[in-house]
């Protein structure tokens, strides 16, 4: 993200809002994937109009273990971007 | 300042285009959910995410109950009502997920919030 640091001040202000238009956008689309998803493992019997009951389980369990993955494979994303900064600062640094 | 940042605005008002195809009530049900869940929209990306929703409930549906032997064009009594149910199923499910993505968006907000505290903390301390 050194290219924000880069943009006038202005910008940024504006940057940082299009940046939270795209995070809701994104989270909004990820709430709909994740409902199609669960929905699609966990439901196959039409039998009434409600979910039974170890559908909802089955619902509930796969959401937070969507959530749980989606987190630690931001966790590990991060942990890559860090090191990959810092291999490039070194070159740089080695290179200067 | 709601859960997304934003000021509180006004809620959009009942969708014409899919008033026909939902169940009224669960539509209602899943609307005043998805308010409570996030303060407030930008009313075009609610409208974004209802048609998502929609569109993603119309191919799941589908999939689940539609045969794929396509002898004739009208659908069956057992697609139909399956389809009635697998909409109400569908709404009941994107509310618990919902619910789910609530809690830890909560239980997240606590723990940065505790971060922040125990960073004034210690910065106060020095």
């Amino acid at each position: 993200m050194e290219g924000v640091q880069n943009l006038p001040p202005h910008l940024q202000g504006e940057f940082m809002k299009t940046l939270e238009q795209m995070q809701i956008k994104d989270s909004l689309i990820m709430y709909n994937t994740l409902t199609e998803r669960c929905f699609a493992t966990c439901v196959s019997s039409f039998r009434s109009k409600s979910l039974e009951k170890h559908e909802t389980t089955c619902v509930q369990n796969c959401a937070e273990r969507y959530i749980k993955m989606t987190q630690r494979v931001g966790l590990r994303f991060a942990e890559d971007q860090a090191l990959r900064q810092k291999r490039a600062a070194d070159a740089a640094a080695a290179a200067s | 300042m709601n859960f997304f940042g934003q000021k509180d605005e006004k809620p959009a008002g009942p969708d014409p285009l899919f008033a026909g195809a939902y169940h009224a009530g669960a539509l209602r049900a899943v609307r005043s959910f998805v308010r409570s869940f996030v303060r407030s929209f930008v009313p075009a990306a609610e409208m974004e995410m209802y048609t998502n929703l929609f569109n993603k409930m119309a191919g799941t549906c589908y999939e689940k109950c539609a045969s794929r032997k396509h002898k004739e064009a009208d659908l069956a009594l057992g697609e139909m009502s399956c389809a009635d149910r697998c909409v109400a199923k569908y709404l009941e499910c994107h509310e618990k997920v919902g619910a789910v993505l609530q809690r830890a968006n909560e239980a997240q907000a606590r723990m940065q919030q505790s971060q922040l505290e125990m960073q004034n903390a210690f910065g106060a301390g020095r």
